[in-house]
């Protein structure tokens, strides 16, 4: 389907007798192609929709990734694997590409070389010139220079374009997959939808921005107990209860987000970091367990076994009254100004462990995630090289994207407990993705898949092999339980 | 003139100098003179036999040290004499017919040569003695008055010096001025010279305000005069030293060394606790807590814990500090250094060396802890926990000669009575806090306390039993966890 876009784009130009590079900003159409695509092509995976009643300028609708359409759920579509969510009918594009915010499709931010600029119409767009010769009247001279950057802004909207598609006289747009969010503040706890992925590039000038430590995320499939925690959630804290979210239908098969490593990770780095300013003062079991959490964390970004157990050595210590000392300590009135407020801050880093845990513990992974199931021990490194296990499928699917390959076998093979995936990056860039497990047969295998279809090296094969020898021994005499009982928790 | 405890006095008429402020006419900066003012002065004469000589000392005679000049060889090469007079020691000082000298050179090293200003090397003073009115006469007239004109600082520094006489004693002839008690020590910087020197002041250096010992520089080693063969190792040169009564001589370095060195070691720990691995980590909480547990003294628990930081080993896996680090530093040239960063702290610290220099000052502390004088201390067993606190107040073990006398002397009775109950097998309490009044117990083998010296309307039980229950069960909470290594044994 073809389409006329009204959209401003930039032009540089000289004076005569100037040097210095000069912008000026017109205004143009522009055309771009729109697929449409076949109902039949395109299942329904869920029909949700997040809803604000008042629509106030915080929360315009546009800002929302999966916002209602006249106030109903709309229906999300996978296409290829990516998620499609229904804006609006086509026969409104004509009208919507005037629309100043976000509810136009083609408004939005662009990266183009270094600089961020934006495409689609404006509010000035009306008054802004069309052609060379306007702007020279304008400014009564004949330019030195000129050179019009239309195309990169064609190009940018053609690419823009390519995100959205036309199904049964609807206009979708790309998304990554929805989750349940409870954003979490002093006042009130909101159910709300995120894309699961913070990277739609269209909204993160948006609202749909979330800071990790305030929001604990759930899968579409997990609303009910999405809900029930958040209810729990403000009930203990004496906050206000708001759902804004409606999830009509969902098909499990289209689910593969989990957010409770996520949250569990959020606050395992910023309980690590407020406990830092401490460890002098700690006893020694509590400072083995914040020494541990610090390992395990720098040596892996994420939470893995050893850190979610030094999580849990954390939290029954605190229980037991371990921080007194380190908190008498820092409230010596005149000496130590704000010690108390800073006391307040362990409290509460605190009872979010206990939380990130609760939910850590009440998971349901389905598949979904094998942390548990697999090795569950941090990164190994050799030089710039490091070998990581791949512990979820969207860490899959990432790959299998990134690698131009299908990885859904290995990651089936792996959640299922069959085996192991493992990860080798080189330089900061995953090059190698090895299978250590039993095959079909029960004989044991190793699979490996490298992004440029060549053999992978050698090294990296001895990486990954060494991380799985030495997890799995590191499993089989699990130290850390060894600790506990020894400090008799 | 007769003055307390039958003692005589010597009177002595001094001049001494003291500065008049005065503003000019017309002026708006200060200006000062010198002037001079006469006071009597009453001094104790003390018997010979009252004061016994203890101990004599001779610094070698180009010493430069302040306080080591007070320790120095007489002119005559023999050795200064130290008198015990009072529960103080005196360090001989000129004869008493100089102190009323005229002549300014003559009386410079005395304590009188702070009562005048200093005098060039032909004895002459740089400016004219004036008297207040001189000082008026010369700078206004009746149409130009002074703005400002302060003549009673005499007043007071006559009453300053009032109190450094209290310090001084007479005997046969020759003055005394009071010293701390005088003891061998090395110093830290140029050669490694053993002079005497005062003992630091046993309160202030631990705990209290900011002093004049505490300008002293670490790692010292310091013993007792009669413990100066101990530490002979160190020293390039020792002073000429003879002590006539050991049991004036009683100071325990070993002790004061160790504490000071220990401290300072965790305090090093401690501004670089981020990037040590868990061992180390694990080395400095053991060394914290036994540190805390023994108050100023070396118990067999701290000397495990020192033990245990000299054989901590490096960070078993360098390589993997190292490829965190890189990984997390991120590239471009804006990203300079980001301390926050735990593993660029740690990369930081291996690439300076890790825990080498901690190791090898632990192992430092410990050479000069097994050089101490071992008949000083009592044979005594320390448990885990060897101390109590609660209130404010700590109650400890005492475990040498030397602590034992400081808190005997500090209470006011004789050391004897202390060391006798622990040369009878029991073992010394010591209970205190600051600005509390200490107080000293023996605990005998059966287990019954006995009060040596105690505050006014101080209990026994409230003050010691707490301790000696411990010490009777001989374990505390933290024991096992100490002893389940039990692979450290020094």
């Amino acid at each position: 389907m073809k389409l006329e876009i009204p959209s401003t784009y930039v032009s540089e130009f000289v004076r005569p007798k100037k040097r210095s590079v000069e912008k000026a900003v017109m205004q143009s159409k522009f055309e771009v192609d729109i697929r449409e695509i076949d109902p039949a092509d395109a299942p329904v995976a869920h029909v949700l929709g997040e809803a604000w009643p008042d629509e106030s300028e915080a929360y315009q609708p546009g800002y929302l990734p999966f916002g209602m359409v006249d106030g109903k759920p709309v229906e999300v579509r996978v296409v290829d694997g990516s998620y499609w969510v229904r804006r609006l009918p086509v026969e409104e594009l004509g009208e919507a590409v005037y629309s100043v915010d976000l509810s136009n499709p083609f408004n939005g931010w662009y990266k183009i070389g270094d600089e961020h600029v934006s495409a689609g119409w404006r509010q000035s767009s009306p008054d802004l010139p069309t052609t060379r010769e306007e702007v020279e009247a304008s400014e009564d001279t004949e330019m030195r220079k000129w050179e019009s950057k239309r195309h990169v802004t064609a190009a940018e909207l053609a690419r823009r374009a390519e995100s959205l598609v036309v199904i049964d006289g609807w206009l979708y747009e790309k998304v990554a997959e929805p989750a349940v969010t409870l954003v979490m503040d002093s006042e009130q706890v909101q159910v709300r939808l995120t894309e699961a992925v913070n990277g739609g590039e269209r909204f993160s000038k948006g609202k749909s921005e979330y800071d990790p430590s305030r929001c604990l995320r759930f899968g579409v499939d997990e609303t009910d107990r999405a809900i029930a925690m958040g209810e729990d959630i403000a009930r203990r804290s004496g906050a206000a209860f708001v759902n804004r979210v409606v999830v009509e239908s969902h098909s499990p098969w289209q689910v593969r987000f989990r957010g409770e490593q996520e949250y569990l990770t959020a606050i395992a780095w910023k309980t690590m970091r407020d406990m830092t300013e401490e460890i002098s003062e700690m006893d020694i079991p509590f400072g083995k367990a914040w020494h541990d959490l610090m390992t395990a964390l720098y040596e892996h970004d994420a939470v893995t076994m050893p850190a979610v157990d030094a999580l849990r050595r954390m939290a029954a210590l605190a229980e037991a009254g371990s921080l007194e000392k380190v908190k008498a300590a820092r409230f010596n009135g005149y000496l130590n100004p704000g010690g108390d407020s800073r006391n307040a801050v362990l409290d509460f880093r605190m009872k979010e462990v206990k939380l990130a845990l609760e939910a850590w513990d009440t998971r349901d992974p389905q598949g979904i995630e094998w942390l548990e199931q697999g090795l569950g021990d941090v990164a190994m490194y050799k030089g710039k090289a490091r070998a990581f296990e791949v512990t979820s499928l969207m860490e899959a699917d990432a790959l299998s994207a990134a690698f131009g390959r299908d990885l859904a076998d290995m990651a089936t093979a792996a959640s299922a407990g069959r085996g192991y995936m493992v990860a080798v990056e080189d330089g900061r860039v995953i090059r190698t993705v090895c299978f250590v497990g039993e095959g079909e047969d029960g004989q044991s295998v190793m699979e490996s898949v490298t992004s440029h279809g060549a053999e992978p090296p050698r090294e990296h094969l001895d990486l990954a092999l060494g991380f799985v020898v030495r997890a799995m021994s590191r499993k089989q005499a699990p130290e850390a339980d060894l600790e506990l009982a020894q400090f008799g928790i | 003139m007769a003055v307390q405890g039958g003692l005589s006095a010597v009177k002595l008429d001094i001049e001494y100098h003291y500065q008049i402020v005065f503003i000019p006419y017309r002026h708006q900066n200060e200006r000062r003179e010198t002037g001079a003012a006469h006071m009597t002065l009453d001094i104790r004469e003390v018997n010979p036999e009252d004061a016994p000589v203890v101990m004599k000392v001779g610094n070698p005679r180009d010493t430069k040290d302040e306080h080591g000049r007070r320790y120095m060889l007489k002119e005559d090469g023999s050795l200064r004499e130290i008198r015990f007079f009072d529960g103080n020691y005196f360090v001989e000082s000129v004869p008493a017919s100089t102190l009323v000298s005229d002549n300014p050179k003559d009386i410079a090293n005395t304590f009188f040569g702070r009562a005048k200003v200093r005098a060039s090397e032909d004895g002459l003073y740089p400016t004219r003695i004036m008297t207040g009115a001189e000082v008026v006469r010369k700078n206004s007239t009746a149409a130009t008055p002074l703005r400002k004109f302060v003549d009673d600082k005499g007043e007071a520094k006559g009453e300053e010096l009032r109190k450094f006489s209290r310090n001084l004693i007479i005997v046969d002839g020759t003055t005394f001025e009071f010293t701390p008690e005088p003891i061998v020590k090395i110093g830290r910087y140029g050669e490694p010279e053993a002079l005497v020197m005062p003992r630091p002041h046993p309160k202030e250096k631990h705990g209290g305000s900011y002093g004049f010992y505490d300008l002293e520089y670490g790692d010292n080693k310091r013993a007792a005069l009669k413990h100066a063969d101990s530490i002979r190792g160190f020293a390039a040169s020792m002073p000429a030293v003879e002590v006539l009564d050991p049991s004036r001589s009683t100071f325990d370095g070993a002790s004061y060394d160790t504490v000071e060195a220990c401290e300072s070691l965790m305090s090093t720990l401690r501004s670089s606790i981020k990037s040590l691995h868990w061992e180390a980590l694990e080395a400095f909480y053991m060394l914290r807590d036994a540190f805390r547990d023994s108050g100023k003294r070396v118990t067999p628990r701290l000397v495990d814990a020192l033990y245990r930081v000299s054989t901590v080993s490096d960070e078993a896996d360098p390589a993997t500090v190292e490829a965190v680090c890189d990984r997390l530093t991120p590239t471009g040239h804006w990203t300079g250094h980001r301390p926050d960063r735990i593993y660029q702290a740690k990369a930081e610290y291996l690439k300076h060396g890790g825990v080498r220099w901690v190791r090898e000052t632990a192992a430092e502390i410990l050479d000069r802890w097994s050089l101490r004088p071992a008949e000083a201390y009592f044979d005594v067993d320390v448990p885990n926990v060897s101390s109590v606190s609660s209130n404010g107040r700590t109650a400890s073990l005492v475990l040498s000669e030397g602590q034992a006398t400081d808190a005997a002397i500090e209470m006011g009775i004789d050391p004897g009575e202390v060391l006798d109950a622990a040369a009878n097998g029991n073992r010394i309490l010591l209970s205190e806090g600051r600005h509390l009044e200490p107080a000293l117990a023996a605990l005998d083998p059966d287990g019954t306390i006995w009060p040596i010296s105690l505050p006014e309307g101080g209990d026994v039980d409230k003050l010691f039993g707490a301790l000696a229950t411990a010490l009777q069960d001989d374990c505390g909470e933290e024991q096992d966890m100490i002893l389940s290594d039990g692979e450290f044994m020094p």
